[in-house]
């Protein structure tokens, strides 16, 4: 199943639903595909003739313009405006509309409208279609919706990224048979953001069932990581090319051979998405040690010292008085000695954690 | 190094704001047409004008922290105050030679009348309070009379300009109305307002300057841009000329011509960014209407500003290592040549040199890195500050700077675009075809089809509009389906 | 400057500044008038939306518009004045109207 045919069943499931519940109400009940693209209109539509009930219930009227070419059979395909739809009867208990980009002003009262939002909002539809045939408890079902729910409250995906997220989770569980914490990290590329299996290992097991835990989660994962993938650092400022290259240099030692090509395809490539930014995605964050090349960026602190003097050389040279160049150069030395002695902490830190490390193992 | 103005010109300078662009091209502009020449040029680049200094204008205006305590403490002793006054101006003032103020007792008979001149003067200050030193501090352009170039005066120098604010973007922005080959349109509209020095308040400015006062400012010289012609030229000046020529007031229309203004120089730099890069997509930009929540629309025109910001960047390096498929470069057979070659195309390396390269490849490398880090100083913050100035950048709401244009810049397009009136959807149209801004589903298409957002996140997006310009006053809903935007100041007949 | 009834049965503010030049209505609708009686009192609560003041800032421009137009036709700027005289109104911090006139000798 792709994220299309997902999206068309969670659609499908959605619109039944809709209709037990309005089973005791009077006249035509009428649906409208609201601001959906051609393809998802396509597969809903493809979807509902393969349910024979459902089908029989509900007719099918959308604009020529919308589905032209795709080879939905005639009497789902009308050329009247879905204003006329509207008011119009129907041999069906219920019709199902959509909207093109021309008509979507129109006054909509008593259509139910079905938007990508409306679809989004149901992360239980999107579980139980998801995991058919799967051999998922009712517990690990309500974990993965809880997540799904904690992943929408972190950030707005697209109806086609969510569905796509969906579907890889769906597909590594099928494939793998792995837990499904496990496989919605795994799925994280969909969302562009760098994969991690273990990264909702954080997520204690009796919390598994509160969304609020996902969504801080996701947030971070949003925040802190997958703004790596885009060459930025957490606030915003760009990594240059330079930076990451060094980075790389220090730790290719611990990188396994096989990804090093993926890693090096990524550093030279431009800010911004890429397809090495897509391939170095599906990399394991912590396994194929993704995490170490931007372990050491920092975002650079600006040494205003160097700076100053920089400018004056290019814009106004000459210009500074004497007493003005050694207070400008006072402060550069300063700013490099504050630097240095950080480093040298670092470096101490590490060395006595190692030792730490060593002697335990000796123990 | 010759880089940057190769690809954009000298120069754009991040450091001088839309506003004081606007400000030294009327300083251009009027030099000009004191010697018969406005938005003429025979021979390109080599603009050669003398602006005015006017010190002892700026001097009252701008170096007179004495005055208001004079005026309280000789508040019933006008001949006392005007004394007291000129002795602490003529030990205060910088810049003047044989510094003279007594022209202005005859011409304000109270004293109070010259301090209520100069408080009223000050109010109108470009830019509001800022800390500039008070040689960069200008008043708004009424007439010729108000318009003087940014100097650095210091005590017992003799002025200079020092480039500090007065950048030269004023300067390309003149040549590229010239070149736009619209300048005696323009001419006729600035003669009206800002170029005509019979209006009253240029008058009262006029007043505080002596009859021969000395200009202090020599010929400048030295603007370049690149390029004779240039779309960018035409769509400037014909969207200066729609909001000359409509009924807006003639000192209101200027907030509007400066944002406009800023705007196609955003649109011109990104897009010799884009030549240069080879790369002829039509520039767009996502921008978000700020909404309370974050939604998918704020996140890609975070990722639009951000390539947008690193564009420059890229152009400059690709630039460089153009030289590297050249015939000329291919000839090159050590580092010496290499050497010279860059010399002679780029003025780079210098004599003083860097550190020695192993070999050309080396070479380029280092000029690359080079190039980039003088490109950062200035140019490569244009995109960012004039966006953020202009009202088009924001960090309204979120941590990141994105396309989140402000009610200002809304306005401004209204009514540069919008004849009178015109359909919504058709007027977000109009903003896609001109100045590629992508705000409704309709214009989002690749976007949407591509996955990355839903339908629904842009038309939420176009909704929002129409409320923003509902609220001011821009817009008119009359059904579920037709909205109007309205431009006050139209002056086109409905159609 | 009066408020009267217009053509269509609205009430309006008219503003005729000169008999050469047609007036300047403002329309005014329930909020407009209750928004402008609140800045007459002093006050003006946050709830009013911006349009009102929008609205005025447009009622503005057309007078200056209108001002301007009647410049030209009457030839009031006359340019041998060689009086240039100025009236400044400001608000002191009281909310008081300062109003006071500036005279300027000053022939070009």
């Amino acid at each position: 199943m792709n994220q299309l045919e997902l999206i068309g069943k969670v659609a499908t499931e959605f619109l039944r639903r809709q209709l037990q519940n309005s089973k005791s109400e009077e006249g035509i009940a009428r649906f409208l595909l609201d601001r959906l693209t051609a393809d998802q209109v396509t597969n809903i539509c493809k979807e509902i003739s393969r349910d024979m009930l459902l089908f029989s219930t509900m007719a099918i009227k959308v604009p020529r313009k919308l589905v032209e070419g795709v080879g939905l059979p005639s009497e789902m395909v009308t050329d009247e405006k879905t204003t006329y739809w509207r008011n119009a009867s129907c041999d069906k208990p219920a019709i199902l509309l959509a909207n093109t980009n021309d008509d979507q002003g129109q006054s909509l009262r008593d259509i139910t409208r079905v938007g990508a939002g409306d679809l989004k909002s149901q992360p239980d539809i999107w579980v139980q279609v998801a995991s058919s045939d799967l051999p998922l408890t009712d517990e690990q079902k309500r974990h993965w919706q809880q997540a799904l729910k904690g992943l929408q409250e972190a950030n707005e995906c697209s109806l086609e990224e969510f569905s796509e997220f969906t579907v890889k989770v769906r597909e590594t569980i099928a494939e793998n048979g792995i837990p499904v914490v496990r496989a919605i990290g795994w799925a994280l590329p969909a969302l562009r953001i760098p994969r991690d299996s273990y990264y909702f290992d954080a997520i204690p097991e009796n919390a598994l069932g509160h969304s609020s835990r996902w969504k801080k989660l996701f947030t971070d994962a949003y925040n802190k990581r997958a703004c790596y993938l885009y060459k930025q650092h957490p606030n915003r400022q760009i990594i240059e090319n330079s930076e990451i290259q060094a980075s790389y240099e220090k730790v290719k030692s611990q990188i396994d051979p096989s990804v090093q090509p993926i890693m090096e395809l990524f550093i030279e490539s431009n800010v911004s998405w890429s397809i090495a930014a897509d391939n170095l995605s599906e990399l394991e964050w912590e396994m194929d040690k993704v995490n170490l090349l931007f372990f050491e960026l920092k975002p650079m602190k600006v040494n205003l010292a160097e700076k100053t003097l920089q400018l004056y050389d290019d814009e106004f040279p000459d210009t500074l008085t004497d007493v003005e160049n050694l207070y400008l150069d006072n402060l550069n030395e300063l700013f490099k000695k504050k630097k240095r002695r950080k480093l040298q902490r670092k470096i101490k830190i590490f060395t006595i954690s190692t030792v730490i490390t060593l002697t335990q193992t000796k123990c | 190094m010759w880089v940057d103005e190769a690809i954009w010109g000298h120069r754009l300078y991040n450091e001088q704001t839309p506003w004081l662009c606007f400000m030294e091209f009327l300083n251009v502009l009027q030099a000009e047409l004191d010697e018969g020449r406005a938005f003429l040029e025979d021979i390109p680049n080599n603009l050669a004008y003398v602006p005015k200094s006017r010190l002892h204008l700026r001097n009252i205006l701008f170096n007179n922290p004495q005055l208001p305590v004079i005026a309280r403490t000789y508040s019933n002793d006008d001949k006392e105050a005007w004394s007291k006054w000129q002795e602490a101006i003529i030990k205060g003032q910088s810049g003047i030679d044989n510094a003279d103020f007594a022209y202005l007792e005859k011409r304000f008979p109270k004293f109070e009348h010259f301090v209520s001149v100069v408080q009223f003067l000050r109010e109108t200050t470009i830019e509001g309070e800022n800390n500039k030193r008070w040689s960069s501090q200008f008043i708004f352009p009424y007439g010729p009379n108000c318009l003087y170039e940014d100097l650095n005066v210091k005590e017992n120098k003799s002025p200079t300009n020092d480039r500090r604010f007065f950048g030269r973007t004023g300067e390309m922005l003149y040549l590229m109305l010239v070149r736009s080959g619209r300048g005696p349109q323009l001419l006729v509209n600035f003669q009206e307002s800002v170029l005509n020095k019979k209006n009253k308040f240029n008058r009262l400015v006029a007043s505080l300057e002596p009859k021969d006062s000395m200009n202090s400012s020599t010929a400048r010289l030295g603007v370049y841009l690149p390029y004779l012609e240039l779309p960018e030229y035409q769509e400037l000046a014909g969207d200066w000329l729609s909001l000359l020529e409509s009924n807006i007031p003639k000192y209101d229309v200027i907030p509007h011509l400066v944002n406009i203004m800023g705007l196609h120089m955003i649109i011109y730099s990104l897009n010799r960014a884009k030549d240069v890069l080879e790369d002829d997509t039509k520039l767009t930009f996502v921008l978000e209407i700020v909404s309370p929540k974050k939604t998918i629309v704020r996140e890609l025109s975070s990722d639009s500003f951000t390539e947008h910001n690193n564009m420059s960047r890229r152009a400059v390096e690709a630039y460089i290592r153009n030289v590297e498929q050249t015939e000329e470069w291919e000839k090159v057979t050590d580092l010496s040549e290499a050497t010279s070659l860059l010399a002679l195309k780029y003025e780079w390396p210098q004599e003083n040199g860097i550190d020695s390269a192993n070999s050309p490849e080396d070479l380029i490398n280092k000029f690359i890195s080079a190039a980039i880090n003088r490109h950062k100083q200035h140019v490569d913050k244009f995109h960012g500050t004039w966006g953020k100035e202009i009202g088009l950048a924001s960090r309204r709401g979120a941590r990141r700077l994105r396309y989140a244009p402000q009610d200002m810049l809304l306005k401004s397009l209204v009514l540069c675009v919008v004849p009178k009136r015109m359909e919504f959807q058709d007027f977000l149209d109009k903003l896609y075809e001109k100045y590629g801004f992508i705000i409704g589903d309709k214009q989002a298409l690749e976007l949407t089809e591509a996955g990355r957002a839903d339908l629904e996140a842009f038309s939420d997006n176009a909704r929002r509009l129409e409320q923003r310009l509902a609220s001011m006053g821009l817009l008119r809903r009359l059904s579920d389906a037709c909205a109007y935007v309205e431009n006050p100041f139209g002056i086109q007949e409905e159609v | 400057m009066q408020i009267r009834m217009n053509a269509n049965g609205k009430l309006v503010i008219e503003v005729k500044l000169s008999a050469s030049v047609a007036t300047v209505d403002l329309p005014l609708q329930l909020v407009r008038y209750e928004f402008l009686s609140r800045v007459a009192e002093g006050a003006l609560p946050g709830s009013f939306s911006r349009e009102c003041y929008e609205d005025i800032l447009g009622f503005k421009s057309k007078l200056l518009k209108r001002l301007e137009e009647r410049r030209t036709i009457d030839e009031e700027e006359s340019e041998n004045d060689s009086d240039l005289s100025f009236r400044i109104i400001r608000l002191n911090p009281d909310g008081l109207i300062d109003d006071r006139i500036v005279e300027v000798n000053f022939d070009e």
